[in-house]
């Protein structure tokens, strides 16, 4: 009973954190964005009528509002139905994936902005710094070696376990997956380094200061998936499977607050919107 | 330390590129060992292909303005300040301008110097 309830404590804290908080948060930033630097300012901010920002702030408020009434609803039916270990761990799955939806369509919908953008974009010089980008530029040299520590740690952990020879576990292959998701991160952050500059107008310091948020933020996603790998192995080991969906909803609300760390609006240089601003 | 090119304008890209590092070396702004980015990075932020900055810099390897040191990257040629006065292109105007002149003063037709000066570059003999 006591994980039944610990689940449904973190349950509609991921329901309100993810669903209403941090919603509300970016249509904060959006509308401070819309008031600060409108299209009369800042033209090159808006490729498309500015109405359209506006039904998309709008519809992403709503696709919330309509996540979150789903996520009470199902929590209050599970309140009154018995619920096993398996329904609470797929409830906090599959609401996390329902719940990262509309994160997924504003990132879209970003990637199509920044198309038009270039594609209009009336400038016909182009600026490049004439540096060499290394990874510790971005990246605190600490962090990066925590990472790595934490990772290898992670290796002899499992390593460690073999010898238990518990039916269930699932050995190096819990390895093969954290080095999985360690590489598609470092790829990402590799790609925001050396990639294409999809924002035609970002200045390299807008570009420097988004590519170390993000470089740190992969960092602690890292840490803290194998970090949850490990105390998922530590549940199951001591018998305590019952608080898996427990530690699978807090797990999840750790990954949504560190990804939208990205979505720093006060970190930005908006002069290079200006009408008259010049190439970055 | 920034760099500027125009993509409409009528000099090509790379020697927009050549002419920029130069003039960063002869500021100061690059000083001898200082690296450089790569061609991929570099190509990327200016929206260029990889080739046009791949021949810039090949160009400018050529002159001794910069350096490529394997995997580690390139890098400012320790005598690249001096190397980067030098005009290659100035140098090759002025040597054709005076072969040209002492054609013409012997007797050859435009056309005759032009032919030989086609058939000379296509059969690589000089």
């Amino acid at each position: 009973m006591l994980e039944q309830n610990l689940f449904s404590i973190a349950f509609l804290s991921q329901i309100i954190l993810a669903s209403i908080y941090i919603p509300s948060r970016i249509v904060r930033r959006m509308s401070f964005v819309f008031e600060t630097y409108p299209p009369s300012t800042h033209p090159l901010l808006y490729p498309k009528p500015f109405d359209d920002y506006i039904k998309m702030q709008q519809r992403y408020r709503v696709a919330n509002w309509v996540i979150a009434g789903i996520g009470f609803s199902v929590l209050a039916v599970s309140m009154f139905v018995p619920r096993g270990r398996e329904v609470m761990n797929a409830m906090a799955f599959l609401f996390f994936l329902v719940q990262i939806l509309p994160l997924i369509w504003i990132e879209a919908t970003v990637r199509k902005e920044l198309k038009l953008m270039r594609s209009l974009n009336p400038r016909t010089t182009r600026t490049a710094e004439l540096n060499r980008r290394k990874l510790f530029d971005v990246l605190s040299p600490a962090l990066f070696w925590t990472t790595v520590a934490v990772y290898l740690a992670f290796w002899v952990f499992i390593a460690w376990f073999r010898q238990f020879d518990y039916p269930w576990f699932g050995g190096f292959i819990n390895n093969l997956i954290i080095t999985g998701l360690n590489v598609f991160f470092a790829s990402i952050l590799l790609w925001f380094m050396y990639g294409k500059k999809l924002n035609p107008h970002q200045s390299t310091d807008d570009r420097m200061r988004i590519t170390r948020r993000l470089a740190t933020v992969m960092c602690l996603t890292s840490i803290a998936v194998t970090l949850y790998a490990v105390i998922t192995i530590f549940l199951s080991a001591e018998d305590a499977r019952a608080f898996q969906p427990f530690a699978r909803s807090v797990y999840f609300q750790v990954i949504i607050l560190l990804s939208v760390q990205t979505y720093r609006v006060d970190l930005l240089d908006f002069d290079v919107y200006r009408g008259d601003a010049q190439a970055t | 330390m920034q760099i500027t090119i125009d993509i409409e304008s009528s000099v090509p890209l790379f020697a927009q590129l050549i002419a920029q590092i130069k003039q960063a070396v002869q500021q100061g702004n690059k000083k001898p060992g200082d690296a450089l980015p790569s061609i991929r990075q570099l190509a990327n932020d200016l929206n260029l292909n990889n080739k046009t900055v791949a021949k810039a810099y090949r160009l400018l390897e050529r002159d001794c303005v910069i350096q490529t040191r394997g995997y580690r990257g390139t890098y400012v040629h320790p005598d690249a300040r001096e190397n980067s006065l030098v005009d290659l292109n100035e140098l090759v105007t002025e040597k054709l301008k005076s072969a040209i002149a002492a054609l013409r003063a012997s007797g050859a037709t435009d056309s005759e110097i032009r032919v030989a000066f086609a058939a000379i570059m296509s059969s690589g003999d000089a």
